[in-house]
């Protein structure tokens, strides 16, 4: 019978075909007899696929781990650090001030520039805030004369309740008539110049003048917002920072065009393009104009003093001449796309990316991987290895067993796992300190909460040094405010909270806390009972949850826990303020603004200090760290700062986590002489931030594990 | 139901005249389903399975707060962490209270030494109920709909036609997860949207059924005695359509078992406190290779659970066949 | 015959258009907000999220915003909101990826589930249909992920081969390809283990359901030999229902099994719905939801055109 014989050969044929395809796919160890070329070649593992390769737009963390390769950006950090130019060769913060002359004093320019200058002299030797701050500045410069200068601004006019329409931005023109300026040449940038200006020139010289006065506002419409213009366009004393980047000469992109100053002032437009709505925009807020004198020089004036925006020009420059309005058009053109609709989040530009960086755009397959190769143009020489890929493997599971077999290079160890791991001869590792720690927040809205006591007994009364070694296998440290554990802002003087419930019970007590008799502690009459949420997809926050409760329990606290689920946890209850405790954790970066998260201002609907946390002195810290140029005083703010969090507990704070990256153990630095002649290999080394990859361009796989130079 | 089967008695006694002494259909069934072994083993293991949920209630439930439970599923004893099966507890690193019952893990502990054999009794009943009440709302709107439309027929019968249509044309696992990852997933959000999406199985059963039953003598006596439409439905048609629904329903209970552990996979399951068998083979699956049994204890019981309803529901099926009844092959 | 085709897709135009309804429905009326795309990064302030939900349209109302993406879709203008890549190109790239896998798995499926049931019906009630019964309900009472690690663990640690992925990367030519048929392997016997088990089942009862006919007694009467009775006369007829099942097959191409391609981080279209839920990127949700619609309404389609063509009990009218 036929069909019987078909159906029975069927299968059989189909199988074999299947399983005979084993015999031309090389075993592991085939592989791991690296070939020449797998030695060049590193392969690196995510969990999850980049979602836009441009570094303007992408907000998560596959995408910058590989933009970070193609693109540069003018600065970064050394090893220690400090600040290191890239694209950028070298730069200079400009430290002048102009004083407006208040035309509704009496007094003239010129006596003016008198008086600061008898006041300078005649406090000179004083040891005095004033005197210190008037030493600052080193010359009362000449007199500039009145001018009338014009601005345009775009801005939404004021909502029309007869149309639906969505409003279209208007054009503003500004006439600004800008009364005679002194200029003082300073020392260093001073946050609190105005202050003693006024202390020499007498109170409310500076408060008291009229900015919006000396500005006319066209349409007329719009001059509601002309205080809101005085401050960026006619501020009584304008001592805001210029900063001007030379760039460094035959810096090219991938496609051969050399990177200029053009380029710099296209990225940062592109960011403030609304229509790209871009996630870095904040950063860039305070930047009142960028200016490109020539080919290689960037300048960025700001509106306002504003340290953070020095290290927001790590940002990687894109190329203007691909990206353009020209180019977009054309590109919308050729697509068939309505040009309006069209802008850069949907240029093909995010999916083959130029840079400048020392890798270019190779190949990229979604979900399966990312390929990278050497640029040989690169400004600092090309990296030795000549191809870098980013493999998709959403399960950690799969992950581990490739990193095993070889078949990826590097592997993130999970805290359970790096006991095992860290003693594998075949393996290198690395750990540090994560810029990323995990709280407890209390509504200090919400009673009993708004008694640091009760904040401080609910902290003392969880085991964390417990939770460390069994949660995180010994992968974490202990914290005790909101800065990074490796960088000088944060206060190591400060004691960890102790695990010490009975002074726990002692501080309740003393907050009006009484044990009942069914066991439960109760305040006038009412049983101290809420409930402690964290969102759900995130085990060792479900494990804090489950043993802080059972810490809290045994003290008598009726304790709820509810897990939700992240966007209605972000949305229902964080973003609203609605709830009791709350299991969370942040990122932090090197840089100590604190503003977003910890001052009064921000405690509305949506925004991030959802704790409500409020203290006068925090905010005054909090806005002084932002304007401070000098290191030093911000490290003696940001000490006092976490000094004062520590003391008020509005979070119980409870680890900072350690990573473990895992590396092949034949993975080496290339040491080369001036001729590129291999002269011997060092070992790897992490920078005192952890970031190990900081020498990636000098990295390669040999095939033997060497013997390192010390 | 028994008055339903006799009526049904009457009516195939006239029809097929049987030369055996008179056996009900039920007794008929109940012996073809006895000489099938591998059904009678999964039924015995659904009987077990079913006696260990209801103890593991009674062993693991905290029915007063001083009083702890026999076994505590929830005590944490961090020292005691990821201990194989059968390890003896460490009592001088931990409380009285935090003992396990015998003073050994039977099953080993979880990554907060939690202690594996609590955690699968209490988990065993979360399991059972989202498969019973999944498969119970299901159950019940594939009666009611498919139950309308096969009694009513008309425009009523082509509405549901065309909603089983619709429902059979959105990907089920996309839909469940959708709804999942949008409202964030619950205990009764994954019982009540695994329930709304798998009922046309049933409607088109009963419908089917009912179309046949409403022109029978019995339904047709039933109505000019002038009983209404709901009596006839419940008392006199869904009885004698119930067998392919129990079938149905019994396989249906193990999908839905099983479906609950892919939707823990994917990090959608029932969330904490509840812990059902497939959340803790999930959790379990991080230690693969730093604690194997974490994974294999929860993988083989729901294997062993979800494959004794499969072979039970198997063997209902030929038992209530009635094509197999006679003529048993040689 | 035409007659009947015509209303039949008129019927199934508006199925589709209520479930292009009801889908839109359920993603809009979710709670969560699908421009708070990083909720707890510093950098994102209400200013970039208003910015976003106005890119997204996200502010006009929900009719319109309707309109506007069903517009998109069938233009080819529709853009994700997590990396603006156009859905239908990101759709195809998944698409063909999703193939070789759907292709395989239904090969192994349709071809050992025949035989199999076959034998187990012509064995009826013997050992060899109740170990086949028995295997059958094994493989699909495993939970997925759980016989996954274990074959893998098994294949690698035996075989010492790479399982994962769609190729071993650096090899070019006749090595490449089948190497890419290696890979195929495992994933595609895993996600069609449940169907063999299935569709065997129905073989088998089909089978049986059709040899207890009186033809085929008469059949056996004649003094046919048992493989002539079983192969042609019950076979033949026993098909018929597995003819209409073929149109059935279509909307397979699309489920895709997210938890395989997770593990074995194959880049299908199962990870492309996942991965877009999670991130609420409501472009890319919708529109597979709409093209795994069209795929079972024209799949039920051909199901319903064939099966007037092969059994004449079904009148067109």
């Amino acid at each position: 019978m036929w069909t019987r014989r078909l159906l029975i050969a069927l299968p059989i044929i189909v199988c074999a075909f299947l399983l005979q395809s084993y015999f031309w796919t090389p075993t592991y160890e085939q592989q791991a007899r690296l070939t020449p070329e797998r030695l060049r070649h590193f392969i690196h593992a995510s969990i999850g696929d980049a979602e836009i390769l441009n570094p303007i737009l992408s907000s998560d963390t596959a995408s910058s781990d590989v933009h970070g390769m193609i693109f540069e950006g003018l600065i970064d950090r050394d090893r220690d650090l400090n600040w290191r130019g890239r694209v950028a060769e070298s730069w200079a913060i400009n430290k002048t001030s102009y004083l407006v002359v208040n035309p509704d004093d009496e007094r003239s320019p010129e006596e003016i520039q008198n008086a600061l200058r008898d006041a300078i002299e005649r406090h000179r030797d004083e040891d005095t805030p004033l005197a210190a701050g008037l030493r600052n500045i080193i010359e009362v410069g000449e007199v500039q004369p009145a001018e009338t200068l014009t601005e345009t601004v775009h801005e939404l006019p004021p909502p029309d309740e007869d149309t639906d329409e969505p409003p279209e931005p208007e054009e503003v023109t500004l006439t600004i008539h800008r009364p005679p300026r002194i200029v003082l040449e300073m020392d260093e940038v001073d946050q609190d110049l105005d202050r003693w200006l006024e202390e020499v020139l007498g109170e409310g010289y500076l408060s008291g003048f009229d900015g919006p006065k000396h500005i006319e506002v066209s349409p007329a419409a719009f001059a509601v917002n002309a205080a809101r213009y005085a401050e960026t366009f006619q501020p009584a004393i304008e001592h805001n920072p210029i900063i001007t980047f030379h760039l460094r000469r035959g810096v090219l992109f991938h496609d051969g065009v050399e990177l200029d100053s053009g380029d710099v002032k296209f990225t940062y437009e592109a960011i403030m393009n609304p229509a790209n709505a871009s996630p870095r925009s904040s950063s860039y807020e305070p930047v009142k104009a960028v200016e490109t004198p020539d080919k290689y020089t960037v300048r960025v004036i700001y509106k306002r003093l504003f340290y953070p925006g020095f290290g927001s020009w790590y940002m990687g420059i894109l190329p203007e001449h691909l990206l353009n309005e020209e180019a977009l058009k054309a590109e919308a053109k050729r697509r068939g796309i309505p040009p309006d609709e069209f802008s850069l989040r949907q240029s093909r530009f995010n999916r083959r990316p130029v840079g400048s960086g020392p890798f270019r755009f190779s190949r990229w397959q979604s979900d399966e991987f990312v390929e990278l190769l050497r640029f040989d143009d690169y400004w600092e020489g090309p990296p030795e290895y000549e191809r870098w890929t980013m493999r998709i493997i959403p399960d950690l599971v799969t992950q581990e067993m490739e990193f095993y077999a070889g078949a990826i290079d590097r592997f993130g160890a999970q805290p359970h796992q790096v006991e095992r791991l860290r003693k594998d001869p075949r393996f290198q590792s690395f750990s540090g300190l994560a810029f990323g720690y995990n709280y407890i927040g209390y509504n200090a809205r919400r009673e009993p909460f708004d008694d640091p006591r009760v904040r401080k007994a609910l902290g003392m009364a969880i085991d964390i040094d417990e939770i460390i070694e069994y949660v995180f296998y010994n992968q974490a440290e202990r914290m005790t405010g909101p800065f990074p554990k490796q960088t000088d802002y944060y206060n190591h003087d400060i004691p960890t909270l102790p695990y010490d419930p009975e002074r726990a019970k002692e501080l309740l007590a003393e907050a009006g806390f009484e044990l009942n008799d069914a066991g439960w502690l109760e305040r006038d009459g009412r049983r101290f009972q809420f409930t402690l949420i964290t969102n759900q997809g995130n085990p060792i926050r479900l494990d804090i949850l489950t043993l802080a409760q059972d810490s809290w329990r045994r003290l008598g606290i009726d304790v709820r826990t509810d897990v939700v689920e992240w966007s209605v946890f972000i949305s229902r209850y964080i973003n609203q303020s609605e709830f009791d405790a709350c299991i969370l954790g942040w990122s932090m970066s090197i840089d100590p603004d604190l503003f977003q998260i910890w001052h009064s201002s921000q405690t509305n609907p949506g925004q991030l200090n959802f704790v409500g946390f409020k203290n006068e002195r925090a905010d005054e810290l909090i806005v002084r760290i932002r304007r401070e140029y000098d290191d030093e005083e911000r490290v003696r703010m940001c000490h006092e700062l976490h000094e004062l969090i520590a003391k008020k507990q509005p979070y119980t704070f409870i680890s900072v986590g350690m990573w473990t990256a895992l590396l092949d153990r034949r993975i080496v630095r290339v040491q080369r002489d001036d001729e590129g002649n291999v002269i011997g290999y060092k070992r790897i080394v992490p920078t005192i931030t952890g970031s190990y990859t900081y020498d990636f361009d000098e990295w390669l796989k040999v095939p033997d594990a060497p013997v390192h130079e010390p | 139901m028994s008055e339903a089967y006799d009526t049904t008695e009457t009516y195939e006694a006239e029809q097929s005249e049987p030369v055996l002494p008179a056996r009900t259909p039920l007794q008929e069934s109940w012996r073809l389903l006895r000489q099938n072994r591998l059904a009678m083993g999964g039924l015995v293991m659904f009987v077990l399975f079913f006696v260990i949920s209801v103890a593991g209630v009674f062993l693991t439930t905290e029915w007063h707060p001083q009083r702890p439970p026999l076994m505590n599923p929830r005590t944490t004893r961090l020292p005691d962490k990821l201990r194989r099966p059968l390890a003896r507890y460490n009592a001088e690193a931990l409380r009285d209270d935090q003992r396990p019952l015998g003073g050994i893990y039977v099953l080993g502990t979880d990554s907060l030494g939690r202690d594996v054999l609590s955690r699968m009794l209490q988990g065993a009943w979360v399991s059972l109920t989202v498969g019973f009440v999944a498969v119970g709302i299901s159950v019940l709107l594939g009666i009611v709909i498919g139950g309308m439309a096969g009694y009513w027929g008309k425009w009523v019968e082509m509405f549901v036609i065309w909603l089983i249509d619709v429902m059979l044309c959105i990907p089920r696992f996309i839909l469940i997860l959708t709804v999942l990852a949008l409202w964030g997933p619950g205990l009764f959000r994954i019982m009540f949207i695994v329930g709304l999406t798998s009922w046309m199985g049933t409607a088109r059963f009963v419908r089917a059924e009912f179309l046949s039953l409403r022109e029978q003598d019995f339904v047709t006596a039933a109505r000019s005695l002038g009983a209404s439409d709901i009596r006839i439905i419940f008392r006199h048609m869904l009885p004698n359509a119930l067998a392919p629904v129990l079938v149905s329903a019994t396989i249906g209970i193990a999908g839905a078992i099983l479906l609950e552990a892919g939707l823990s996979f994917l990090g959608f399951g029932v969330p904490e406190p509840h812990a059902t068998w497939g959340k803790i083979l999930d959790d379990g699956r991080k230690y693969l290779f730093d604690a194997p049994w974490l994974t294999f204890i929860p993988g083989v019981a729901i294997l062993i659970v979800v494959l004794s309803f499969n072979l039970f529901g198997e063997g209902l099926r030929d038992a209530f066949n009635p094509k197999l009844r006679e003529g048993e092959p040689a | 015959m035409t007659g009947f085709i015509i209303r039949n897709i008129v019927q199934k135009l508006f199925t589709l258009f209520v479930i292009s309804v009801l889908s839109f429905l359920i993603l809009h009326l979710a709670p969560g907000d699908p421009a708070q795309i990083d909720p707890m990064n510093p950098a994102i302030t209400s200013d970039v999220v208003e910015r976003l939900r106005e890119s997204f349209d996200l502010d006009k109302p929900l009719p319109v915003q309707y309109v506007l993406f069903y517009q998109r879709l069938f233009t080819g203008r529709l853009t994700s909101w997590k990396d603006g890549r156009p859905v239908l190109e990101s759709i195809w790239e998944r698409f063909l990826n999703s193939l070789p896998l759907f292709i395989t798995g239904t090969l192994l499926t349709w071809t050992l589930a025949f035989p199999t049931g076959i034998r187990a019906a012509v064995k009826r009630g013997g050992k060899y249909d109740r170990t086949t019964t028995f295997i059958a309900y094994f493989l699909i009472s495993i939970p997925g992920f759980f016989l996954a690690y274990i074959l893998i663990i098994v294949v690698v640690n035996v075989l010492q081969v790479p399982v994962i992925g769609m190729r071993t990367h650096g090899l070019t030519g006749l090595p490449a390809v089948m190497n890419r048929v290696w890979h195929l392997v495992l994933p595609s016997v895993l996600s069609a283990t449940a169907g063999i088990a299935i569709l065997s089942r129905y073989v088998r009862s089909q089978m049986l359901e059709v040899e207890s006919q009186d033809y085929i007694r008469t059949a056996r009467a004649k003094g046919l030999s048992e493989d002539v009775v079983h192969y042609k006369h019950a076979l033949r007829n026993a098909m018929m229902p597995f003819v209409t099942m073929f149109g059935m097959l279509l909307p397979g191409l699309i489920g895709g099994s997210v938890i395989i391609e997770r593990i074995f981080a194959w880049p299908g279209m199962g990870r492309l719905a996942y991965d877009a839920l999670l991130a609420r990127d409501i472009p890319v949700i919708l529109s597979l939801n709409f093209i795994g619609a069209i795929l079972v309404v024209t799949g039920t389609l051909v199901s319903d055109i064939l099966c007037a063509i092969v059994d004449p009990r079904v009148s067109y009218e």
